[in-house]
């Protein structure tokens, strides 16, 4: 375990609610995540399962109306985030916590030059005057395989992936601790996605910063995290090392994503696609939430929330099938 | 296993049946739940139910038109709630003709608008090419002038009585519902139904009347409803300036217009038609909004 | 760019020519007589109705008189007001000062209510403030325009007696023609700006500009108002073209000198020339202005900027 120290994130038992006409949406019900400096953790989870939310909580931009922090504490280097004023949390944004944002066609904005909304965020947090601010936008343009004479042209002037480099330039311009990256290869071409990757992995090194992977693809979280948290309608249900997720999974959920995907090796294997889809978030079954699609549920499941329960130091699971002595999954058995 | 199966198909089922009890009823409950467009609708109907009840509420020549002058000017009171105009005439019973003057000028003028429009949007969408061309651009001119000013000078020529009245703003309101008529045709035009439709023989003017044409009905109720807002405001706007419809007939317009010189001693023979006018306006647009959201549901903000 | 506007002035001139020639038709239809309104009064002869007739050219055929008057057209010659002997395009100079100082300040009252009130209420959407800036810019498109004048000189004139109820000169003639022309135009302008508004706020770039940790003031002026100009300045622009050809109904109640009164006096008194040459002034305002914020939505996107190059 990482003592408090360590950590540059500390989430504890996260809710966030959106209160919509239809009803009450829970898209985060108490998630607990910890990010040890100069770690990744990967988030992985079908869409609605509330990774964007826990996201976007981290940088307090959670749309309001109509969403709201129930509840929770979001510690960054030991401070309370929820607890401090919006002006402070403003100087956090972009200087201490940087997102790059899932769509690189709409994220950037269409009337202002790339240079310039680089530029900004620069001379908002670093107190550079504006032709610094402007050179240093170059370098950073540079950093991410941009020339720096681009920095006049406009948005609509780059293509998919360059728009996705100039959202990391900003992203990073200010050297953030910590990154975080919601689907940031989701929306380009999949030759793109392996370049952004590599470019990502490869400043995050050099930067030394900490970063959130927020992804349903299980290659990515293979390739770049140290550490991965799987999240199902708005709980984690499972969490731990790569190795140990990937190796020795131990929740029917994650499991179902692993059978899920296609196996290069053995041709004639079956994908086995998870039965049923995602339970609506308004109206979120009782007990534990995946068990109308779980092959393994039994009464208790049907009753009651299971906790995440820790099997060695960091891998933890959320699942009452572990309290039958001798339970294992059937893709470890 | 086979439960389930049952319980889908009767969801299914039910979902069929719920999309068959209809569309306006649907419609009908969308619009229900807007408070300012129940509003709308209750104001604009009690108006309507004036303007056809006029006949029975007041006698036209005692009432409205005959000069009546020991009683001028007087302010509002029991005997004449709005008071009387300057020739003593009661004023509440000459708003009550004008209810009809105006809206009935408004309405007609709405129909020759949804008439003509559809029938050139329609031809236009539906044929494209030099047709369109040609009918497009003798639209844009027409579209070029600004509404009361073409419907002034075609006022003007023709001159000053209602059905010249209904004509002019009929003209001037008509190049935008074209725009709106063949836009919605143009959207639907290659879509299969009609597709099919030609290829089960049907000639060009039964596919516009039976394909189209219906297509393009939700739009030009939202137009149309808002239309008649603009169609009164420019019934009024016309007759203000003396180039509408003339007194005696009484119409909201000329009977504010006929309080100017009273400004200072008979304010309310000119605020009370304003009023009225106002209130009419309001009550469409609320009405017409409301329409647009529950016909549209996607356009919604 | 400047290859843009050449072809839009060029597409222009059938718009203009079009608008001329239908009004000209519909004013020739009309069942009254120019030359009996000019001599009423005068118990004229047959012989003066023939005369007059003649100095006008009203006893050519209406084809001819149409091609004459379009051959003068496009020279730049308006006519000569059968009302008046003067000729028209000098008639209509002289009353436009006024007319371009009314639609300037009207312009400004608009864009002083509705830029405002429609940020804010897109911003806090359904809150109480909507609410009253909704309602605000529903009674301002439901007010007309004639009746909010006159309620204003029964308010300010009459019982306070604060400013004039009409006339022309110095800034106090100007505030009550200003805000009853401005505040009708904001209502529309208002609701513009807040759909405008709402629509970009949740766009990506937004939430972008958000988690650079800028001022909420910053990320609405720079980065939301800019995107949601567009729609804006087309109804701003619009409205004003049109208060540029003149604004009838505003300059009749407060007896503002401008082209609007021009125009109302020529539609009363059958003058043909004047009513047309007005007409077609107002059209050259209205597209003279369109261009004028077509050029504008290019210095607002760099997208329609590279669009207008092509």
């Amino acid at each position: 375990m990482n003592t408090k120290n360590d950590l540059i994130l500390d989430i504890n038992n996260l809710v966030v609610h959106y209160e919509t006409v239809e009803g009450t949406v829970q898209a985060v019900n108490g998630i607990d995540i910890q990010v040890p400096h100069k770690h990744t953790l990967g988030i992985v989870g079908e869409t609605g399962a509330g990774k964007t939310t826990t996201a976007l909580s981290i940088l307090r931009l959670i749309p309001d109306p109509p969403g709201i922090i129930k509840g929770g504490e979001i510690f960054l280097e030991g401070e309370d985030i929820l607890k401090i004023s919006e002006k402070k949390m403003r100087k956090i944004r972009g200087r201490d916590v940087a997102m790059i944002f899932q769509d690189p066609m709409t994220s950037l904005n269409p009337v202002h030059t790339v240079g310039a909304q680089i530029a900004e965020v620069v001379q908002l947090h670093e107190g550079l005057s504006r032709s610094e601010a402007i050179k240093r936008a170059g370098e950073t343009l540079e950093m991410v395989g941009i020339p720096a004479e681009r920095s006049t042209e406009y948005p609509h002037q780059f293509s998919g992936g360059m728009k996705q480099r100039v959202i990391i330039a900003i992203a990073l311009a200010c050297n953030p601790k910590l990154l975080i990256a919601d689907e940031p290869t989701t929306a380009l071409d999949v030759t793109i996605q392996a370049q952004a990757l590599e470019l990502m992995k490869d400043l995050r090194n050099r930067l030394g910063m900490s970063m959130i992977m927020i992804t349903h693809d299980l290659g990515i979280v293979a390739e770049v995290c140290d550490d991965v948290a799987v999240l199902y309608a708005g709980r984690i249900v499972e969490s731990g090392t790569v190795r140990e997720v990937f190796k020795s999974t131990m929740h029917p959920y994650t499991e179902g994503l692993f059978n899920s995907l296609p196996v290069i090796n053995d041709k004639g294997a079956r994908i086995k696609p998870i039965p049923g889809l995602m339970p609506d978030p308004i109206e979120l079954p009782e007990g534990c939430a995946f068990h109308p699609r779980c092959p393994y549920a039994f009464d208790k499941c049907t009753k009651e929330t299971p906790e995440l329960r820790y099997f060695g130091e960091t891998h933890g699971v959320a699942c009452h099938a572990y309290d039958q002595t001798g339970f294992k999954l059937k893709r470890r058995g | 296993m086979s439960k389930n199966v049952t319980t889908i198909n009767d969801t299914g089922s039910a979902l069929k049946k719920r999309k068959k009890i209809s569309r306006s009823s649907e419609i009908w409950m969308r619009m229900k739940s807007k408070k300012s467009a129940m509003i709308g609708l209750i104001i604009f109907s009690l108006l309507i139910l004036v303007a056809l009840s006029a006949g029975f509420l007041v006698d036209y020549q005692d009432d409205v038109v005959t000069p009546n002058i020991p009683e001028r000017l007087q302010g509002p009171s029991m005997e004449h709630p709005f008071g009387t105009d300057s020739i003593g005439r009661d004023i509440m019973s000459r708003m009550i003709y004008g209810a009809r003057i105006s809206l009935g000028v408004a309405f007609a003028a709405v129909i020759f608008q949804v008439i003509v429009g559809t029938l050139i949007g329609a031809i236009s969408g539906f044929y494209g090419g030099k047709v369109d061309d040609i009918l497009m651009r003798i639209n844009d001119v027409f579209a070029s002038i600004p509404n009361l000013l073409l419907a002034i000078t075609i006022a003007t020529a023709l001159g000053h009585s209602i059905i010249n009245m209904i004509i002019a703003i009929g003209i001037a309101g008509t190049p935008s519902l074209v725009r709106i008529v063949r836009a919605t045709v143009m959207s639907v035009k290659d879509q299969e139904f009609v597709e099919a439709g030609k290829a089960l023989g049907g000639n060009d003017m039964q596919i516009i009347v039976s394909h189209l044409i219906p297509n393009c009905i939700a739009p030009i109720i939202v137009q149309g409803t808002l239309k008649i807002a603009t169609a009164i405001l420019a019934t009024s706007s016309l007759s203000f300036l003396g180039i509408g419809i003339k007194p005696p007939t009484p119409e909201w317009g000329n009977m504010l217009s006929g309080g100017r010189e009273f400004l200072r001693n008979a304010p309310y023979i000119t605020v009370i038609p304003g009023l009225a006018i106002v209130t009419t306006i309001l009550s469409i647009n609320l009405m017409g909004d409301g329409l647009r959201d529950a016909l549209d549901p996607k356009l919604k903000q | 760019m400047s290859r843009y506007i050449f072809r839009r002035v060029l597409q222009l001139i059938p718009v203009i020519l079009g608008a001329s020639a239908i009004i000209f038709f519909i004013l020739s239809y009309s069942n009254q007589d120019p030359v009996m309104m000019l001599l009423a009064g005068t118990d004229p002869t047959l012989e003066q109705i023939e005369m007059t007739r003649h100095q006008l050219g009203l006893d050519r055929p209406i084809w001819i008189q149409f091609f004459s008057y379009m051959g003068g057209l496009v020279r730049g010659d308006l006519g000569v007001s059968y009302s008046t002997g003067r000729e028209v395009f000098k008639e209509y100079m002289l009353r436009f000062p006024a007319t371009l100082k009314l639609a300037f300040w009207a312009l400004f009252v608009s864009v002083l209510i509705s830029i405002p009130i429609g940020i804010v209420s897109a911003i806090k959407q359904y809150s109480w403030f909507d609410n009253f800036g909704m309602t605000f810019a529903m009674l301002g498109v439901a007010t007309p325009n004639f009746w909010l004048g006159l309620m204003l000189i029964i308010l300010f004139s009459v019982q306070l007696g604060w400013l004039p109820a009409g006339g022309y000169g110095g800034l106090k003639f100007l505030i009550l023609p200003a805000i009853t022309l401005g505040t009708g135009q904001a209502g529309l302008a208002t609701r513009m700006t807040r759909s405008s508004m709402l629509e970009v706020i949740r766009q990506d770039y937004i939430r972008t500009a958000r988690a650079k940790g800028l001022s909420e003031k910053v990320v609405i002026i720079k980065h939301a108002l800019k995107n949601a100009l567009i729609p804006i300045v087309t109804v701003l622009g619009v409205q004003f073209g049109h208060a540029l050809g003149g604004a009838m109904i505003t300059e009749t109640i407060f007896s503002w000198p401008g082209v609007g009164r021009l125009m109302i006096d020529g539609i009363n008194k059958y003058d043909r020339p004047v009513v047309i040459g007005c007409v077609i002034m107002l059209c050259i305002m209205v597209s003279v202005v369109n261009l004028a914020v077509d050029i504008l939505y290019a210095y607002l996107d760099p997208r329609i900027k590279a669009g207008y190059s092509k």
